[in-house]
């Protein structure tokens, strides 16, 4: 009898145990799916508000630096080119006719001096909105002009290396490496304290490089991550930006040998015409 | 009493039935499976309730088609909703190999009455096919708002229906004559089918997400 009892109330507890253990892990196992996607989505929308921060970040560091480009065209025009034209209508003002001939021809040469002069000026300034060189003769010869140019200085010693450029990039991508690479070696002219420079490029089936290394004091990866994301300072953004509409990839590494720093651009090979 | 609970029980299987209706128009699968499956619960009471009151003696007999037919709709359920081809042929072999285990069983040993080792492996399959599609939900990018996937409420809710049976059907077979374990399998079979059968119904009232995830790579 007590055995019988015994074994009754011991299917009991199993009976009520055992569901309540299996309703227990069921529910348990439910909840967790639900907060672990609940969990997902919190992460998916935070991510998308960093990248939708950053694009902002991107797009005003853009019209920023067009603005800048703007006001300096301006300026440029405005001190520059404004006086030097006034000049030339003062000597070539309504009196003119009224004064002897050797005068008269001393202010048509000092006007037509001031007009070369303008001729210049404008001609600059069209120059480094995008470098004859570039456009004529392609990024290796207005990188090795640049190189000659930074050379000149005396400063730093710079060299550059195209290993395989026969086919020339296309002209837009063309100017904004151009600009890429003016903007990192004017980082490294400003900031490194580098003893010299050198540039190489290459290319394979998939990817086209360019690497800059320099012995100067230089940045990482994380060092570019956490600058560029910082809201003053426009060049590590526009450098972003740009590699960003060329599709392409940026890495700043330090040497294994702790010598060098490098930067290196990584673009798809299908921009070379 | 008893008979209350079980009747809330029948009643409550009529309710994604009519539930399935209003939401027709969307032709959305899982929906369209969980009416299947009710059809056939709902058809099976009243046939099974019509065979007991007329042919008492065919009754158990026609209860035994029960299990295979709805483990089928169940493993089809499944076979839906989970997107990985590996686990469509598992699911499509594990229900292959079950219904072999319950031919060659009826075949072997027939017996008219409950049989707790096939409600068993149906219940350990079912939970089985269930974690699984719960780690795939786990694994896949595409699968963020389950909380507006029908899928999610019906296995949700056969997984909570077999996990609660599935100590009352391994001891049915053994201890049906004792008046209390009786007493526990009928109040705990019904509580877990209303419940199963409330969170199918809201799998058949939800709205289906369509949006795609966004690409954030």
């Amino acid at each position: 009898m007590f055995l019988l009892q015994a074994a009754t109330n011991n299917v009991t507890y199993v009976v009520y145990f055992g569901t309540f253990g299996m309703l227990l892990l069921a529910v348990g196992l439910i909840v967790f799916v639900i907060f672990h996607q609940r969990k997902v989505i919190y992460y998916q929308v935070k991510m998308r508000n960093m990248q939708a921060e950053h694009q902002r970040m991107l797009l005003q560091a853009s019209l920023e630096s067009q603005e800048e480009e703007r006001q300096r065209i301006a300026a440029d025009l405005h001190d520059d080119a404004g006086p030097l034209l006034a000049t030339v209508r003062l000597y070539l003002n309504e009196n003119l006719v009224h004064q002897d001939q050797a005068t008269q021809l001393q202010s048509i040469y000092n006007a037509k001096q001031i007009v070369d002069e303008t001729i210049q000026l404008i001609r600059n300034i069209s120059h480094s909105l995008i470098p004859p060189t570039l456009k004529n003769f392609g990024l290796e010869s207005a990188i090795t002009d640049l190189i000659h140019k930074i050379n000149g200085a005396g400063t730093i010693h710079a060299s550059c290396r195209f290993n395989d450029y026969q086919r020339r990039l296309k002209l837009e991508p063309e100017l904004s490496v151009f600009r890429i690479i003016q903007e990192l070696i004017n980082n490294i002219l400003k900031h490194s304290r580098a003893s010299f420079l050198h540039l190489t490029q290459n290319k394979n089936e998939q990817y086209f490089y360019i690497r800059i290394h320099h012995d100067g004091e230089g940045l990482t990866q994380a060092d570019f991550e956490e600058l560029r994301d910082v809201h003053s300072g426009l060049g590590l953004k526009n450098i972003q930006g740009r590699i960003k509409i060329l599709g392409g990839k940026i890495f700043f590494e330090r040497d294994a040998t702790n010598t060098y720093f490098k930067a290196t651009i990584e673009l798809p090979a299908d921009m070379v015409q | 009493m008893d008979l209350t609970i079980e009747d809330s029980l029948r009643l409550s299987s009529f309710l994604p039935v009519l539930l399935y209706f209003p939401f027709k128009k969307e032709k959305n699968i899982a929906k369209q499976v969980l009416f299947l499956f009710y059809a056939f619960v709902t058809i099976h009471s009243l046939l099974y309730a019509l065979i007991t009151f007329y042919f008492k003696e065919y009754s158990l007999i026609f209860n035994s088609f029960y299990i295979p037919i709805e483990f089928l709709l169940i493993s089809y359920f499944f076979l839906k909703a989970v997107q990985n081809s590996v686990y469509q042929n598992f699911i499509k072999l594990i229900s292959f190999l079950f219904i072999g285990v319950f031919i060659t069983k009826s075949i072997l040993f027939p017996s008219n009455d409950f049989d707790s080792i096939i409600n068993g492996i149906e219940s350990i399959i079912i939970i089985f096919f269930s974690i699984s599609f719960f780690y795939e939900t786990l694994k896949s990018p595409d699968r963020i708002f389950i909380d507006k996937d029908p899928f999610f409420w019906g296995i949700s809710g056969f997984f909570l229906f077999f996990s609660i049976s599935f100590f009352v059907f391994l001891l049915r077979q053994t201890y049906w004559d004792r008046p209390d374990f009786f007493f526990q399998y009928i109040y705990i079979h019904a509580l877990s089918g209303i419940l199963r059968n409330v969170i199918c119904s809201i799998a058949l009232l939800i709205k289906p997400y369509k949006e795609k995830v966004p690409d954030f790579a």
